[in-house]
């Protein structure tokens, strides 16, 4: 079952949101976006005061844009360009797997990185699609909304009696089945821990033009577990099971393979430009963000 | 300086290695958790089989760690401490002469190197005495080697029966002195003086065993005791040179003592009672001999109104002839008138004083003198007349008075010392009263044991013997080459001769039935408190002791880390 918030917990979390989005927001600034018509600098000619270059006129350009002043001067139709504003887009999905939500610091800040994204986009004036991706399809999801039973099984597919065999491992959020738009900024909320190589899912953020940033949400109890003995590991999606003695040795070296998982996750990002950036559940969200997505670009301060 | 422990019980910690080895060994129980990361545990190894109570030992850093603080931990518990090179001790051992000791000399060689040894670790340098409690036996050893102390424990034999120790102890203790160790080898729980530490090596018995033996003419009776606190059967037959009888059964009650009797086999003048093996073997052979006392040859010497008298005191004394004359006779019985004067008899006589009837009595209390024959005898009631008396001599040995006037004394001299009786018996009742009876039997007693001849008696082991010898003769010897003034030590038969001629043939049997009894044995030490106090006393403390409880604080750290309990800065953090 999915400890999904109360619709007041969720407005709360949308309220801090709102005020963390005047001081820190999606990495929006320094790039050139295509879209409807908005606020930020687009990749085409546009209607702004900001000149942007001249060129000879050619057949079917705006006649309005003919610098009437250089034709007097040469006698040639000259176009004076200005850049274009446009509004970016910016899609956000939230990974809805289980393991996003087992522990309650990670779940509410996956739910933060989440309506982060959303009130971000929404005050840079972005256009904003949000998706529910589960580990078999995705969903439209308009933020603070709770997402319903059948939506849940939708995304995720049928509820699993518990595979008992230690192999079964969780399955990736189906990114492609999400309809990334063109250009886009891409934000994935997602704990990343799932087996396999990243560039599948890399591939699918940063294909048409897209521009990927990947929040991961973890707690301690992922980064540093506190397990000593013999201990019966439970997996939250699959429902395996494994009877594991725990000692100092083990837990070194389960520490070592959690820090590689994620520093493959960021070296194959980066060949993909990707950004990926961890965010830690029991810090405040603002030294979290600060920790690690602030030095790498994943976000950016407002002012 | 050699390395020491004050307290070596505290090597009972290592107890806890096991115990920790246990612990690791024991599967905990598993408590369930749920977790994201599973497909990373998936990568590590070993997994656990379900169920399983016991796998295999992990070699892991915290068992290492756990088991090196046990180890320091019972170090320093023992207390390292360093022998000064100037330390010397004295430690005297005494052990108990009693025979019951003879049962636990498996155990005395176990358990004396055993606890000596540690004596000899307390100190750089050990003198050791070896002693007896029999304080007419010489030291048994003394001198810087245990090897030899240990040797002539080995061979020492015990043989006394139930004695005082406290003699031999306070003279052990004064050997020792305060800076020595007094250590007392015994086989049960016994009052000490302060000082004497014990070392009991003792365990109960069930042994049964022969208590005493009679014989008279051909007939013998013998008592057999169960010692134990269980019931206890046995068998038991009767030995000769010539065979052995068939076994009989016997079962006893706990403590109970049974009679058996028999006759000696015909034609045989010794034989032994033999009873099965136990675990005392002191008293489980009876030897014993046809009896053949010597007999004393009497001469009778008086008119016819003494016959009466004198038959019913020949009558009465065991083991004599009456001579038909003087000549071969050890002593004389004669009534004799006081007038003129007594004469000094020839030879030994018991001389009656023979004297007209008077109706007066004497007057006054007899009183007796101290002396052999007279010694816990009661006058009180004899009544006599008052007649003429033997005149005194000078030399005579009064042995009882009444009034002013000597009634029985002594005169002459060793060969030829007569007994007088200085009132008429006829006019008296001395006859009746047992005080008169027993001195005139114990006389004729005193001249049977100075007769010069053979006799056979049954003795108990270690019984001190009077066999009278030729004064001019040689030395009287023991057959085995023993002391002839003491029966031996173990039972057996023996002889006394004085050259080829035999004097004494004897079997001695075991009878101290305090010895044979077990039940109060047991294995015990009041050593250990006393090697410490020792060890403290010879030695200085451990300079490393700081270093090594220091050691074990980070040992305890280590492991707090090790098992994931510490700081996580000392485990490192996680990459990412």
């Amino acid at each position: 079952m999915h400890l999904w918030p109360k619709d007041s917990a969720l407005r709360a979390i949308q309220t801090r949101m709102q005020n963390a989005a005047r001081r820190v927001r999606l990495p929006l600034r320094n790039r050139v976006w295509r879209g409807e018509s908005g606020n930020w600098q687009g990749a085409g000619v546009g209607s702004s005061i900001d000149f942007q270059d001249h060129r000879p006129y050619l057949p079917g350009d705006d006649p309005r844009y003919i610098d009437w002043q250089a034709y007097a001067r040469t006698g040639h139709y000259t176009m004076k360009l200005y850049r274009e504003e446009v509004s970016p887009r910016v899609d956000v999905a939230l990974d809805v797997s289980d393991s996003m939500f087992f522990d309650d610091a990670k779940r509410e800040r996956a739910l933060e990185l989440f309506f982060f994204c959303a009130e971000s986009a929404l005050q840079a004036g972005s256009s904003l699609r949000c998706h529910a991706v589960g580990t078999v399809d995705s969903v439209p999801w308009t933020p603070g909304a709770a997402l319903r039973e059948a939506e849940w099984t939708r995304v995720s597919g049928p509820p699993t009696l518990g595979d008992l065999s230690a192999n079964a491992a969780p399955a990736p959020p189906a990114l492609a089945r999400v309809p990334w738009r063109q250009g886009a900024l891409r934000v994935l909320v997602s704990d990343l821990l799932f087996p396999g190589s990243p560039e599948p899912h890399l591939s699918l953020l940063a294909a048409a033009k897209g521009r990927g940033v990947v929040l991961v949400p973890y707690c301690r109890a992922e980064s540093e577990p506190d397990l000593d003995g013999n201990v019966e590991l439970a997996d939250c999606e699959t429902g395996a099971r494994r009877t594991q003695h725990i000692d100092g040795g083990v837990l070194d070296r389960y520490r070592r393979g959690y820090g590689r998982h994620f520093e493959m996750w960021k070296e194959h990002a980066r060949r993909y430009a990707v950004v990926v950036a961890r965010v830690a559940a029991e810090e405040n969200f603002h030294d979290a963000l600060r920790a690690d997505a602030l030095p790498i670009g994943a976000v950016e301060m407002t002012h | 300086m050699s390395l020491s422990f004050a307290n070596p019980a505290g090597f009972w910690a290592l107890l806890a290695l096991p115990i920790l080895l246990g612990i690791h060994l024991l599967q905990r129980q598993s408590r369930r958790v749920v977790t994201s990361t599973m497909f990373l545990f998936d990568t590590l190894t070993p997994v656990s089989v379900e169920g399983r109570r016991i796998e295999r030992l992990r070699n892991s850093l915290p068992l290492w760690l756990q088991l090196a603080a046990v180890v320091l931990l019972a170090c320093i518990l023992a207390g390292p401490r360093w022998l000064r090179r100037d330390s010397s001790q004295r430690v005297v051992v005494v052990l108990d002469s009693s025979v019951s000791m003879g049962a636990f000399r498996d155990e005395l060689a176990r358990a004396l190197p055993a606890h000596l040894q540690t004596l000899t670790r307390v100190a750089a340098r050990t003198e050791w005495h070896l002693l007896e409690t029999d304080p007419a036996r010489p030291t048994l050893y003394a001198g810087t080697e245990l090897d030899a102390l240990l040797a002539a424990a080995k061979a020492w034999v015990p043989h006394l029966g139930k004695h005082d120790f406290a003699p031999t102890l306070n003279v052990a203790r004064g050997l020792a002195r305060e800076a020595g160790v007094t250590v007392f080898v015994t086989d049960r729980r016994t009052d000490v003086p302060a000082g004497v530490e014990i070392l009991a090596v003792g365990h109960p018995l069930d042994n049964c065993g022969w208590v005493g033996v009679s014989v008279n003419g051909d007939r013998w009776r013998a008592l057999v005791q169960n010692h134990s606190a269980t019931s206890q059967t046995r068998s038991w037959h009767i030995e000769t040179e010539s065979g052995a009888s068939a076994e009989t059964s016997l079962t006893l009650a706990p403590g109970q003592i049974r009679t058996l009797g028999g006759t000696l086999p015909a034609g045989k003048n010794r034989c032994e009672l033999v009873l099965s093996k136990d675990g005392f073997a002191l008293d489980d052979r009876l030897p014993l001999v046809r009896p053949e006392p010597k007999r004393v040859a009497l001469a009778v010497n008086g008119d016819k109104s003494w016959d009466a008298f004198f038959n019913h005191l020949t009558g009465s004394l065991p083991d004599v002839d009456v001579a038909s004359g003087t000549a071969r006779a050890d002593i004389r019985l004669e009534a004799r008138a006081p007038a003129p004067a007594a004469n000094p008899a020839e030879g030994r006589a018991i001389i009656f004083l023979s004297a007209p009837n008077s109706t007066t009595n004497l007057a006054g209390e007899p009183l007796a003198e101290n002396n052999p024959l007279t010694a816990g005898l009661v006058w009180n009631g004899l009544l006599c007349k008052q007649t003429d008396p033997f005149m005194h001599q000078d030399g005579d040995e009064t042995l009882v008075w009444q009034g002013d006037r000597p009634l029985i004394f002594l005169r002459g001299g060793r060969a030829e010392r007569s007994l007088y009786v200085n009132f008429d018996v006829r006019q008296s009742n001395a006859d009746r009263l047992p005080a008169f009876v027993v001195l005139l039997n114990r006389f004729v007693e005193s001249i049977r044991a100075e007769k010069v001849s053979f006799e056979r008696r049954n003795v108990e082991t270690n019984q001190a013997l009077e066999v009278a010898g030729d004064q001019a003769g040689p030395p009287l010897g023991m057959s085995g080459g023993g002391d002839a003034s003491r029966a031996p030590f173990s039972p057996g038969f023996f002889e006394v001769r004085q050259g080829d001629r035999p004097l004494l043939e004897g079997a001695a049997h075991f009878a101290d039935a305090r010895e044979s009894d077990f039940k109060a044995a047991e294995t015990f030490d009041t050593l250990e408190g006393k090697s410490s106090q020792m060890a403290a006393r010879n030695s200085r403390d451990d300079f490393l002791w700081p270093v090594l409880a220091l050691a074990l604080g980070a040992l305890f750290l280590a492991n707090w880390a090790a098992t994931g309990r510490g700081p996580r800065g000392v485990r490192g953090g996680v990459a990412g």
